[in-house]
């Protein structure tokens, strides 16, 4: 009998695993929330910088700028697309377009955007919102502050500035 | 009494005459008076060409090179249109420039100074003129980072770059200086002084010296560096390794310079450039 019990939890806890780790595509809110068209990156960048927050569809079409020069996605659900298949965002996210962008999420896209090296942790247990902020805080690319704040837009200008810089010189800021 | 009184009003206007004649000296003239001033017909020819030769003159801004994507903007009556910014433009006061991730743009004040805008850079330029000699430049930096080379030489140079929270005066000095929104201010000098002021506070920064928005101390910033690098004790030393066997000494390493030690480093000079073919200097023969 407690055999059975043993087997029964195993498998259950098996198919919970299973089920958790392929996850499935999130829920994208806002998915087809547009930006202005045409908008080029210095464009871009002073738009955003004179903002108290930032969206996370902007946030998106900053890392594009970042990687490629230039953002083709129409859609928020477009620039998800792209930044998960290079494997920029999380696919365990769940996004909104209009929700203001969190320190953690920023530091996480920057340091798969830039292909950095990380610490043991980061390099064992792969990237993740709170050790990725604290390498990018420990390289001196971002502030001190915790995953969950929010990013005014003149901090993500700054970010995106400095990530440019290494990403072209494979410097970290002194 | 009364004649004391008409006297000493006579007086008094006869000398403020001058004054209220003159235009003040610190106001620069509009491009629109410069270009439809006359000078005064009963003004002999020498005082005139004089006065000419003395009111400030625009001075032009060369954009040298553009790497990347840029922007600019001129001003006229407080508007104006975002347009490419190419290289060879000729660029005037009241100029506004922002540029792109991955850009890099470098600008040439005439024979004075040359300033090199970096990514994600917004900058404008307030007031660029000439007056005989001496040159006064007022840039002003709204985010980035700029680093400005002003030649000391050719005359007196008055150039400042303001920023959000202080301004900084260059006189015959290069360095880096940077804004953003989350770190704040960050001056380095490497070569002359910079002045820098906010209100009634300012700080006086040296050759590989560098300080912050609160205008922290150099020798305080520098017990907060994170780690040395290791120097190249065969071929002469970069700046950035000058400067750290300066700050944080030579140590005790056996591989070089590893730092992070409280003895005093000596700082060795490059090595004096390669004779071109690298063969030996015959003299006479």
């Amino acid at each position: 009998m407690s055999k059975i019990v043993i087997h029964a939890l195993l498998t259950a806890g098996l198919a919970m695993a299973v089920a958790g780790c392929s996850g499935g595509p999130r829920k994208i809110a806002g998915a087809g929330a547009k930006l202005p068209d045409a908008e080029s990156e210095p464009a871009f960048l002073d738009r955003v910088s004179s903002q108290k927050t930032v969206s996370e569809n902007e946030a998106m079409r900053g890392i594009l700028f970042l990687i490629n020069g230039n953002d083709q996605a129409q859609t928020f659900e477009h620039r998800v697309a792209a930044l998960r298949q290079k494997k920029i965002v999380d696919p365990s996210w769940d996004f909104a377009a209009s929700r203001a962008l969190t320190k953690g999420k920023l530091a996480y896209m920057v340091y798969q955007a830039c292909n950095m090296d990380g610490g043991v942790i980061l390099t064992l247990g792969g990237p993740s919102q709170r050790y990725c902020l604290r390498e990018l805080q420990y390289r001196s690319m971002m502030s001190p502050g915790l995953p969950g704040t929010d990013v005014t837009g003149m901090e993500f200008v700054a970010v995106l500035g400095r990530a440019g810089t290494y990403r072209q010189t494979g410097k970290f800021p002194e | 009494m009364t004649l004391a009184r008409h006297v000493l009003a006579t007086m008094v206007l006869l000398s403020a005459m001058p004054l209220l004649a003159a235009p003040p000296a610190s106001q620069p003239a509009t491009k629109e008076a410069q270009s439809t001033a006359v000078p005064a017909p009963a003004a002999p020819k020498g005082d005139a060409a004089a006065k000419a030769a003395e009111s400030p003159a625009p001075m032009k801004v060369t954009v040298v090179s553009v790497t990347g994507a840029a922007e600019k903007m001129t001003l006229v009556d407080g508007k104006g249109k975002w347009e490419p910014l190419k290289a060879g433009e000729q660029l005037d006061e009241l100029t506004v420039i922002r540029t792109g991730l991955s850009t890099t743009v470098a600008l040439k004040f005439e024979d004075r100074a040359e300033v090199t805008i970096n990514n994600a850079t917004k900058i404008g330029i307030g007031q660029c003129r000439r007056q005989g000699a001496a040159v006064k430049a007022q840039l002003g930096l709204k985010y980035g980072s700029v680093h400005a080379d002003v030649e000391k030489a050719r005359g007196p140079t008055d150039f400042k770059i303001a920023t959000p929270v202080a301004v900084a005066s260059v006189r015959g000095t290069s360095g880096n200086l940077g804004f953003s929104g989350d770190l704040g201010l960050k001056m380095e000098g490497n070569s002359g002084t910079w002045a820098l002021a906010s209100g009634t506070r300012s700080i006086h920064i040296n050759p590989g010296e560098w300080t912050n928005s609160d205008f922290t101390a150099p020798i305080e910033l520098r017990q907060e560096q994170r780690d040395p690098h290791m120097g190249d004790v065969f071929g002469g030393l970069t700046f950035d390794e000058q400067r750290n066997l300066r700050d944080n000494g030579g140590g005790r390493g056996i591989l070089g310079f590893t730092g992070s030690s409280t003895d005093s480093g000596s700082v060795v000079p490059s090595p004096p450039p390669a004779v071109p073919g690298g063969g030996d200097i015959n003299i006479g023969d």
